[in-house]
């Protein structure tokens, strides 16, 4: 068999101490996904091209529920809107039995339109205006109060309305990591949630079923949801005490890392972060001993985004030029840039070819294809010897890409759902420049 | 009034007690039957009255006065006191006597014999009458009387020459003689001897029971063949000896105090010539006394049979059709005995045994269930254990690479207590194995052995090395923590071993016994997840639909009815696979490759059907919102059983349940009354959320249903049941109810199925809110009930 062609490199020998397992560097080749080959993906759907696992989404849905449910009696996941609000996700995960966590009246719309009943749909986010409290109150969402501002207008909201709408105050505390994210929600050390709390039950006009934190995200110490539940724990005790009121969820908010280098980590992320165990076992430990009643415990509501829907989601594309820089450093220039790799500017993505190459790799500055500065994936990446062509997998994309994604000189790729039984589906077409322009008007004037 | 009303509901009573039943119906014809002589009719009737009001004063036992239990046998010293002597003062006397006597030897044997587990029979009367026929020669100059002689007298004195005429045809018929005989038989029970009289009687039990019908023939019938068999010389068995015992001793043991079934109509059959032979011999003994041998052999012919069966070993029992099964209630009817038997049969299999719980919280696997010897342990004595680890969707236990024990789903998990307790033994100091190495020494591994009642253990083995937080000797609740999943002992992997025991000892021999309550999801349906399509149930959620948007078409459309289409529309789009096959399991065993979990409780529910003695919940017909309310107040009685009862109706609806559950377990009473529309509505309501499922149930026979079928049924009931009600119940809605403050609705259906067919009996919405229940519409036979309920004092 003839062997395909590589390109000459050069490399600077370096004496030092001998790997163990020998010189290999760089990423192996991945040529399938799921069952079916990129090459055809490729072919089918065009490059760049977003494809989605089905059997990862329901595997990190399983296992989230088992490591949390294992350990504490009530557990209900709520998906995340806005980590990944393709409607094929988003019923993959309802269908799974996971609630709905909106941040806005369009993320309200896009769960019911996913046939999630307002009483599963919690409504999160610090910018609810009128008409969206007026909506949440209609279908019954559950309303995760962030200030008091808030708060009063959901009261005026709630007057005339024949059932009192169902609320959660959004609590800010010292869980121990900086920065302490006190943006959101009232503060728990200061009095201020307990105040809120106090108004709540004395209107009499809203009804109180939780209390909601989130700490911060891609937390990476456990310890500090222990902190967070357990002090959460508390306020709910004191609620029951002092307020007369049963509060029926915790929701400990989301914030799980998932597998992807931060950029500036020492180690890659699968040597150092937690397992999603690690974090179950702290919050559970936590609430079970808290002291609440065996027929008073709160449900544990989890709003993982991140840690369900990185896994399964991986972007192809390919290599349309390679080029060598003033400093003789290899470029690569790829057809998918910051535009579609939002999270590029979070992680250092991996990224693997998806056929064979020979075992030598060279270190390369990874492009984007847009006409911009800042459109760099990766500073420096050992690379197999690319040619323009060949095709290559990011991995670990399924959280925020799809929704953080921006139409900036492209138009947006196709994504595809590969379902368990590996039948590929396009789960949203690749734009148009149509599509692009229908709601554009151009005055009478200029035409 | 109300108490007058109740004393002459105990006299009625009293009168269907002389065939063991309760009909109202069946007492009238009785009573009128008895007035064909006025002056025995009256000295019955004077019998009766007296012991229900000497009960009552007493103040004995008010169930059995209320029954008319206390007074039957005076009632019978009456009719036979009448019968023998003439009427006039010193009769009347006699008769205050004996219905007096006859009350204090009816209490005295109650007590007696009632605590040996066995009735009284017509002893008392017995005792009465002979002590009378003794004791009132010497002492009075009575008059021996003839009414059955010149009973025409008394006809034409009661209905003049028109009623002689219509007794006269009636005894001049010309009866075939085996059905005559038959007919004289009944009739003498009540000392009538007009075949006229038996063929009411006869009617009348008929009426009351077809099972006692068929049993008084078959009994008939035997005699008849066994004096066949005998010749001329056994003939001289007259109508009353045949009917007031060889017919009443079958009825008792066959139908009565015996579950209803073939075998029982064996037993009824073997006690006709025992009767025969004891009457002939007590006969021929009480004759030099110059006592009548009476109903004695009845008595003691059917108290033989009834305490041989008592002092068994082993009580007969089994599924339907059963063998020869003392009465466990008496519901005073044949049929109702049977069937209700034969429902508790199945669904009170466990009423009263200590309700365990899974050890674990969320989904584990059974990896290795009850002994069916495919599995390497839990062998021979040591078979009735189980095992359980954690598999994901792939049915692996582990993550990664499976070499770490921490790699496995398993390891570290907490283990709870199943029951409360005391902790008997703790073992903990042994190192968990690597993976794929056992410890065969100790083979138990950690272990924690928990005493939840005397004789009753249970063991959790090959807990991780020094997870226990308890010490022997330690108090646990249900759900506490005893430590984590490990893998110490004979455990090649980490997982749970779970086993009772009668003995307090790590590794003592098992106990086949059933777990409270879990959801199980079949190993084939675990294994199917591969291809989740939402097969929603269509047909039951349409149902659904159906029967709220007639209800609400009726009922004026509510708000709700929008809010319940949309959500069943929606439905396909919610609920994963696995959720949706699971099952709930009451009191069970769970079985190999079934991946089981704990049911998570719906608090609306679980607050409105706990029902705690004192609660009151006052209904109206939401028609007439101003019209006075029904009273349903809860109780406990003797044996500390549950029950509802109406104020307005006296009608009693018993109920059971646990966590998981709430279930009615029998009805007496007035079924026109609405407690009867809600017990056949929340027959059994699951109280933990499970959306798109349907929840069975088998009612007893005894409800509603076609007049003739039915009948056949009742004839064929102690053989065959061809007919079978039904219970069914969904939730409607699904999201709301997961909160308080929202009502929680349920549909349930009764319908019965027979033939390939099924007929809907009743149709009831079930509407929770707040914690109580608040409304209930019911339609049935064409109209629709609506009721709403408030706690009364609330």
């Amino acid at each position: 068999m003839k062997l395909p062609y590589e390109r000459p490199t050069l490399r600077q020998l370096n004496a030092g101490a001998l790997n163990k397992f020998g010189p290999r560097a760089g990423a192996r080749a991945v040529p399938r996904l799921d069952g079916v080959r990129v090459e055809e993906l490729v072919a089918r759907f065009g490059s760049p091209l977003f494809v989605l696992s089905e059997r990862q989404l329901r595997r990190s849905y399983q296992a989230a529920v088992r490591a949390f449910g294992t350990r504490y009696p009530q557990v209900q996941l709520a998906w995340s809107y806005k980590t990944n609000y393709l409607n094929a996700v988003c019923r993959t995960f309802h269908q799974e039995g996971a609630w709905a966590e909106v941040v806005s009246g369009m993320e309200l719309e896009k769960a019911l339109g996913n046939g999630v009943p307002g009483a599963h749909i919690l409504f999160n986010g610090p910018g609810k205006r009128r008409a969206d409290l007026l909506r949440a109150c209609e279908v019954g969402a559950v309303i995760h109060l962030d200030n008091a501002d808030e708060l009063h207008l959901l009261l005026d909201v709630a007057a005339g309305r024949p059932q009192r709408p169902r609320v959660a105050l959004r609590v800010n505390l010292d869980a121990g990591i900086v920065p302490q994210w006190d943006r959101f929600g009232f503060n728990l050390e200061n009095g201020e949630a307990w105040r809120a709390l106090g108004r709540i039950v004395a209107s009499e006009r809203l009804a109180l079923m939780g209390l909601h934190c989130h700490i911060g995200t891609y937390v990476l110490h456990p310890a500090a949801y222990a902190t967070a539940a357990a002090k959460l724990a508390a306020l709910a005790l004191r609620c029951q005490r002092e307020l007369a009121t049963l509060v029926q969820y915790l929701d400990l908010g989301g914030g799980f890392p998932s597998t992807n280098t931060l950029k500036g980590a020492y180690l890659p992320a699968p040597d150092t972060v937690p397992g999603l165990d690690e974090y179950a076992e702290a919050i559970a430990g936590a609430l079970l001993g808290a002291g609440f009643g065996p027929d008073e415990q709160p449900v544990l509501v989890l709003e993982a985004g991140r840690a369900l829907v990185d896994d399964a989601g991986s972007l192809v594309g390919t290599v349309l030029a390679t080029k060598r820089l003033a400093d003789g450093r290899r470029a690569t220039i790829v057809d998918f840039g910051v535009n579609l790799l939002f999270t590029s500017f979070w992680y250092d993505h991996h990224i693997s070819p998806t056929r064979a190459f020979s075992d030598q790799t060279e270190p390369t500055v990874l492009y984007g294809p847009l006409c911009m500065n800042i459109d760099m994936l990766r500073e420096s990446i050992a690379l197999p010897l690319l040619a323009p062509g060949d095709t290559v997998m990011v991995h670990k994309v399924g959280a925020y890409n799809m929704s953080q994604w921006q139409q900036f000189i492209t138009l947006r790729p196709n994504v595809v759902l590969i379902d368990e039984a590996s039948q590929v589906h396009v789960v949203r077409a690749a734009e148009t420049l149509e599509y692009l322009q229908q709601l554009e008007r151009v005055p009478p004037h200029l035409l | 009034m109300a108490t007058s009303q109740s004393y002459f509901r105990a006299i009625l009573r009293t009168y269907a007690m002389l065939f063991f039943s309760q009909h109202r119906g069946f007492a009238v014809v009785l009573l009128l039957v008895t007035f064909s002589h006025p002056v025995v009719g009256v000295a019955g009737l004077m019998g009766a009255g007296l012991a229900v009001a000497g009960a009552r004063l007493g103040g004995f036992n008010r169930e059995w006065t209320e029954a008319g239990l206390y007074s039957f046998n005076s009632l019978l010293t009456g009719l036979a006191l009448a019968s023998f002597y003439a009427p006039g003062w010193a009769l009347a006397g006699l008769v205050v006597l004996g219905a007096g006597l006859a009350l204090l030897l009816s209490v005295a044997l109650g007590g007696w014999l009632g605590g040996r587990g066995l009735p009284f029979l017509s002893l008392p009367f017995l005792g009465t009458v002979w002590l009378l026929l003794l004791g009132s020669g010497p002492l009075l100059h009575l008059v021996p009387g003839e009414p059955a002689i010149y009973w025409l007298n008394d006809v034409y004195a009661l209905g003049g020459p028109r009623l002689v005429r219509v007794a006269q045809w009636a005894s001049d018929w010309p009866w075939p003689p085996l059905l005559a005989g038959y007919l004289r038989a009944l009739g003498a029970v009540l000392f009538q001897h007009s075949a006229g009289a038996g063929l009411l009687v006869a009617g009348g039990l008929l009426w009351h029971s077809r099972i006692a019908f068929s049993l008084s023939g078959l009994a008939f019938l035997g005699v008849h063949g066994l004096l066949g068999l005998l010749g001329p010389a056994a003939s001289g068995l007259n109508e009353y000896n045949l009917g007031a015992n060889c017919l009443v001793a079958a009825l008792a043991v066959g139908g009565v105090f015996v579950v209803p079934s073939a075998a029982s109509y064996g037993w009824a059959l073997l006690s006709v010539p025992v009767t025969v032979v004891l009457l002939a011999s007590l006969s021929a003994v009480l004759d030099r006394l110059g006592l009548p041998a009476l109903s004695l052999p009845y008595c003691l012919v059917s108290l033989l049979f009834l305490y041989v069966l008592l002092l068994r070993a082993r009580p007969g029992g089994g599924s339907y059709p059963a063998g020869l099964v003392l009465t466990p209630v008496q519901r005073y009817s044949p049929e109702r005995n049977l069937y209700a038997y034969a429902t508790d049969q199945v669904r009170l299999a466990h009423h009263g045994a200590v309700a365990l719980t899974l050890p674990f919280l969320g989904a584990w696997r059974c990896s290795q269930g009850y002994t069916d010897g495919s599995g390497p342990t839990h062998l021979g004595d040591w078979g009735q254990a189980l095992d359980f680890v954690i598999a994901d969707a792939d049915g692996q236990t582990y993550h990664g690479t499976g070499l770490a024990l921490s790699d496995y789903y398993a390891y570290n998990k907490p283990v709870l207590a199943p029951a409360d307790g005391v902790v008997e033994e703790v073992i903990q100091h042994l190192d968990d194995n690597a993976i794929g190495a056992v410890n065969l020494v100790q083979n138990w591994g950690n272990t924690v052995v928990l005493r939840h009642a005397p004789g009753l253990y249970t063991q959790l083995s090959h807990l991780r090395a020094h997870s226990v937080p308890l010490k022997a000797g330690d108090q646990v609740r249900r759900g506490d923590i005893i430590g984590t999943c490990g893998s110490s002992g004979r455990s090649p992997e980490p997982h749970l071993h779970f086993q009772v025991q009668a003995t307090p000892y790590v590794g003592s021999k098992t106990l086949a016994y059933p777990l409270a309550y879990f959801l199980a999801v079949p190993a084939a349906a675990v294994a199917g997840t591969s291809n989740p399509a939402p097969v929603a149930p269509k047909t039951s959620s349409r149902l659904a639909k159906l029967i709220l948007v007639e209800a609400n078409g009726i009922l004026g459309a509510s708000d709700n009815s929008l809010d319940t289409s949309e959500i069943v529309s929606n439905a396909p789009a919610r609920a994963s696979a696995a959720f949706k096959a699971a099952q709930l399991r009451h009191f069970t065993v769970p079985v190999a490759g079934e991946t089981i979990s704990p049911p998570a409780g719906n608090r609306t529910l679980s607050q409105a059907l706990r029902f705690p003695p004192g609660y009151v919940l006052d209904v109206r017909d939401a028609d007439l919102p101003h019209a006075p309310a029904q009273r349903w107040e809860v109780f406990t009685d003797a044996y500390n059983l549950s029950y509802l009862r109406c104020q307005r109706t006296g009608a009693v609806a018993y109920f059971a349940g646990d966590e998981s559950v709430f279930y009615f377990t029998a009805f007496y009473g007035s079924e026109a009354s609405w407690l009867y529309l809600f017990y056949q509505a929340a027959y059994r309501v699951p109280l933990v959320r499970l959306p798109q499922q349907t929840t069975h149930d088998a009612f007893p026979l005894s409800v509603g249903r076609n007049p003739l079928l039915a009948w056949t049924q009742d004839v064929l009931a102690p053989f065959y049941q061809f007919m079978k009600p039904t219970f069914s119940l969904e939730w409607t809605d699904g999201a709301d109810a997961a909160w308080p403050g929202r009502p929680v609705r349920l549909l349930s259906r009764v319908a019965v199925a027979g033939f390939g067919r099924t007929r809907p009996v009743q149709a009831a919405e079930l509407i929770f809110n707040d914690g109580t229940l608040t409304g209930l519409r019911v339609r049935r036979a064409g109209q629709v009930v609506n009721l709403t309920c408030s706690v009364a004092g609330a």
